[in-house]
């Protein structure tokens, strides 16, 4: 019997909030902080300990710059995180096409 | 649903649900790039053929012209929060292409078919299309 998909599902991204923000930049060569902040609908503290830990495991990329005088901070999926992101959504894509019958075994 | 949770078909239903979601507003908030682009091509239909047909005082207005229009350009991208997957790559591919065209198009112009309109206007729709292309794949 082949291994259940649950065990593809990357322990980063699985995070409700974590999948959006990778979602979101998946969508993307690159997203400004506050759009990600009202895409996702977090706080920016919420956005920015989860871009920390994203960062961290080297999914994410955050650079900072200007628009004219104003600060900006734009994100970016490394090619790492994109991988990751692509064997979590096959994953999630696997789960769900399975029977509701095995739901209780999951 | 916390990110401990075991993961059950309706759960990762939900959760597909959410992607589609964030990317429809990556879509929705990136179409700037394709009307940028569009814009681009309009303004190469108009630009290419007036720098070869216009001449004296009247090209140099031409050319600021240009220049005002690239400015509202780059005043309408800056402030856009978003850049759609892929966008980077086709607009330098198309703009590359259009520069070839542009300098290639307007040196044969200038030594073969100086002030003929119909070079120069047939000559204008090549040089905007790969922006135009551009346009259409960045919806």
């Amino acid at each position: 019997m082949s291994e259940h998909p649950r065990h593809r599902l990357d322990p980063v991204i699985h995070s409700p909030i974590r999948l959006s923000i990778v979602a979101c930049l998946a969508a993307a060569d690159k997203a400004e902080f506050a759009f990600v902040r009202d895409t996702v609908e977090v706080s920016d503290s919420v956005l920015s300990r989860q871009v920390t830990l994203l960062a961290e495991a080297g999914y994410v990329n955050a650079r900072k710059g200007y628009v004219g005088k104003r600060p900006r901070t734009w994100l970016s999926l490394t090619a790492a995180g994109r991988e990751a992101y692509g064997k979590h959504l096959a994953a999630l894509t696997a789960i769900a096409k399975m029977p509701v019958t095995e739901e209780a075994d999951v | 649903m916390s990110g401990d949770e075991e993961m059950s078909p309706g759960r990762a239903a939900v959760a597909l649900a959410g992607i589609d979601q964030a990317r429809a507003a990556v879509r929705e908030h990136s179409g700037w790039a394709g009307r940028a682009m569009a814009a681009y091509g309009m303004a190469s239909l108009v630009f290419f053929p007036a720098g070869g047909l216009v001449h004296g005082v009247w090209a140099a207005v031409i050319g600021v012209c240009w220049g005002v229009f690239l400015l509202s350009v780059l005043r309408y991208a800056l402030p856009n929060r978003v850049v759609g997957r892929g966008f980077r790559r086709l607009y330098l591919r198309a703009t590359a292409a259009w520069t070839v065209l542009w300098v290639t198009g307007a040196l044969i112009g200038h030594l073969v078919f100086a002030d003929q309109v119909a070079f120069w206007v047939p000559a204008g729709v090549v040089v905007a299309l790969p922006m135009f292309a551009a346009a259409v794949r960045a919806r």
